[in-house]
């Protein structure tokens, strides 16, 4: 996975860049970081190229769908991205990497880090949030599954009965918890 | 313990879009991309638009004699391919060591590179690379192919 947000001003690199979330709070992040979210790093491209960003760090990034809770924990998993990201190439690293996913909670965060991770275009983290999603899915049971997540399985009898046996080679050897 | 994690009634991740959710799919094998299409209706058709796709006709391990086995896995990729509906392939990887399975190897080619495959690996004792269809070649969107 190639790093695709270097810093092309080294001398810059301890600018902070004001964003603003959903719930109107302000969080100043280091620029490096910001620009890690494309979304950010498009608006604050266009925003150069307006001459705006003269003003330094008086520009305010609005984050409309973003709510400060979720983009606290989405800067803090940033800046711990070198060491997170690097590839498992072991079994050992591979468990490591497990329960660093296991740490961020519930479904219903995961699936809120994904959406903004999503919306700021944010590469790194939506694969790492994903997985750890896929995570909770992986040799897993219908029903455990199901009870996880809260999905409600809507499906006729009939027609479960009809996809159990179609694909009843995908149901073998699952965990049942 | 895993219980104090779920969702308390909630279902949050039936609500992601389908991008979302092939890419939360695209983490497990076929095999358990193909059990979620049975968890609800949300989750019928998502599995079918995974980015990378793969076929490999020995892993169906425990499903009956022989035949059982090969044709369950013929209908799979069938159903599979046939569902896709136009959707990009970015990988897909067709390994094929059963006689009967490799025999489809041809058309299951012509409809991997309908959907613009980018990278495509054939693997297949039984089969040569002269038996494959001319539109292999003249595929635009092809950017590596292994054999």
């Amino acid at each position: 996975m190639s790093n695709t947000s270097e810093n092309p001003n080294p001398s810059s690199s301890s600018a902070k860049i004001t964003l603003k979330t959903s719930d109107n709070e302000l969080f100043e992040v280091e620029e490096a970081v910001a620009m890690k979210f494309c979304t950010v790093k498009q608006y604050f491209e266009d925003e150069k190229d307006n001459d705006v960003a003269a003003r330094g760090s008086s520009t305010v990034i609005p984050l409309p769908n973003v709510h400060s809770a979720v983009l606290a924990r989405l800067i803090s998993y940033c800046k711990k991205l070198p060491q997170s990201n690097a590839v498992a190439d072991n079994h050992e690293e591979e468990e490591t990497k497990k329960k660093e996913r296991k740490q961020y909670g519930t479904p219903g965060d995961l699936v809120d880090l994904i959406s903004a991770a999503n919306y700021l275009d944010f590469k790194e983290g939506l694969e790492f949030f994903n997985q750890a999603l896929a995570d909770h899915i992986q040799n897993k049971s219908v029903e455990y599954v199901r009870k996880f997540f809260g999905i409600k399985g809507d499906f006729e009898p009939h027609e479960e009965e009809k996809y159990r046996e179609e694909y009843a080679w995908a149901f073998e050897g699952v965990d049942e918890d | 313990m895993e219980d104090s994690s779920t969702a308390n009634g909630e279902d949050w991740i039936s609500r992601l879009p389908d991008s979302l959710l092939c890419h939360i799919l695209s983490f497990l094998s076929p095999k358990e991309a193909v059990g979620t299409s049975i968890l609800s209706k949300r989750w019928e058709n998502p599995w079918t638009c995974v980015p990378s796709l793969y076929f490999c006709d020995t892993f169906m391990t425990d499903c009956g004699n022989y035949m059982n086995k090969v044709n369950c896995f013929i209908d799979y990729v069938n159903w599979v391919l046939a569902h896709r509906d136009g959707f990009a392939i970015e990988k897909c990887n067709l390994s094929c060591y059963t006689l009967h399975a490799s025999a489809h190897l041809y058309s299951w080619t012509c409809a991997v590179i309908a959907c613009m495959v980018q990278e495509l690996t054939i693997k297949s004792e039984l089969f040569r690379v002269g038996q494959l269809p001319w539109c292999l070649l003249t595929c635009k969107t092809l950017v590596e192919y292994s054999t």
